[in-house]
């Protein structure tokens, strides 16, 4: 054998009495430690809802402002509807793409 | 026992795991206190440096990342601690006595041949007549392996020093060990 990656040519066997008194001033430490990691458990726990919560409240607000747009847009193309006298000048905002070109002008082609 | 059973046992101690810390204990307990002994040459403050390096690796096995072994980290920390002692003690320097030579790296990396019990004891002999300095240096290089660059990181010493020093302690221990 070598010097090298010879660990044991280094090592020198520890006594049971040494162990013990390792493991004696060891043993506050780890129950401290021990103490703290149901706390470092909770706060996981406590920063998971926490994020779960902001994802659920961005959702709502979300879809509360798509409802919004969805409404604005169909009352604006309401109003845009209740102007307009002929065919021609329905078929001109479609091709402004103001409104939705086939099912409205169907729409307005039905009645008569 | 592989690396990442080590990092899982680290990983354990920092949660309280005292069955973790006694597994980690035996597999290199051994080896801190035969480091501490060999370079302070003093069973007593061995035994002082050994117990407080377990005590420190309790303490910082929240901060410790998985970079290198855990065993490299144990044996820093135990280094680190000797080395804080000797210059307490003004037993070690950085900047006297090295006269840098030209030495080739296979030079340094040349191993000492120990192939018997008797050997055995006489390369213990020839490693407690090292200075303190070699003896840190030696044990950075054979038991923690590690580059002469990180070595000089680790002490403050030029990679010349550093090969300068290896070079003759491996000299003093291949002399030990023929007499």
């Amino acid at each position: 054998m070598t010097i090298n990656k010879n660990d044991k040519l280094f090592s020198e066997k520890m006594s049971p009495e040494f162990q013990k008194k390792i493991l004696d001033s060891a043993n506050p430490l780890l129950k401290e430690l021990k103490a703290t990691a149901p706390a470092k458990q909770q706060k996981w726990w406590w920063s998971l809802g926490l994020v779960t919560a902001s994802f659920v409240l961005a959702l709502f607000i979300y879809s509360g402002q798509t409802d919004q747009t969805i409404s604005a847009d169909l009352a604006q193309s309401i109003e845009i509807l209740e102007s307009v006298d002929s065919l021609e000048e329905l078929e001109l905002l479609a091709d402004l793409e103001l409104i939705e070109e086939l099912d409205v002008i169907e729409a307005f082609e039905e009645p008569s | 026992m592989s690396t990442n059973e080590d990092h899982d046992l680290i990983l354990k101690i920092s949660e309280g795991d005292s069955k973790a810390f006694e597994l980690l204990l035996k597999k290199y307990g051994d080896l801190v206190l035969g480091l501490s002994i060999k370079l302070l040459k003093d069973r007593t403050r061995a035994e002082d440096m050994t117990q407080e390096t377990w005590i420190r690796v309790i303490k910082n096995s929240k901060n410790y990342s998985p970079i290198g072994s855990v065993k490299s980290w144990i044996l820093q920390i135990n280094r680190n601690l000797i080395m804080d002692y000797f210059r307490a003690q003004k037993k070690w320097s950085q900047t006297d006595d090295i006269s840098e030579m030209e030495i080739a790296d296979y030079a340094v990396d040349a191993s000492v041949q120990i192939d018997s019990e008797e050997k055995a004891s006489q390369f213990k002999t020839a490693f407690a007549a090292l200075d303190e300095r070699e003896r840190i240096v030696l044990t950075m290089v054979i038991v923690e392996e590690l580059q002469y660059s990180e070595i000089s990181k680790n002490t403050g010493l030029t990679v010349g020093a550093i090969k300068t020093i290896v070079f003759r302690a491996k000299q003093k221990l291949r002399d030990g060990i023929k007499n």
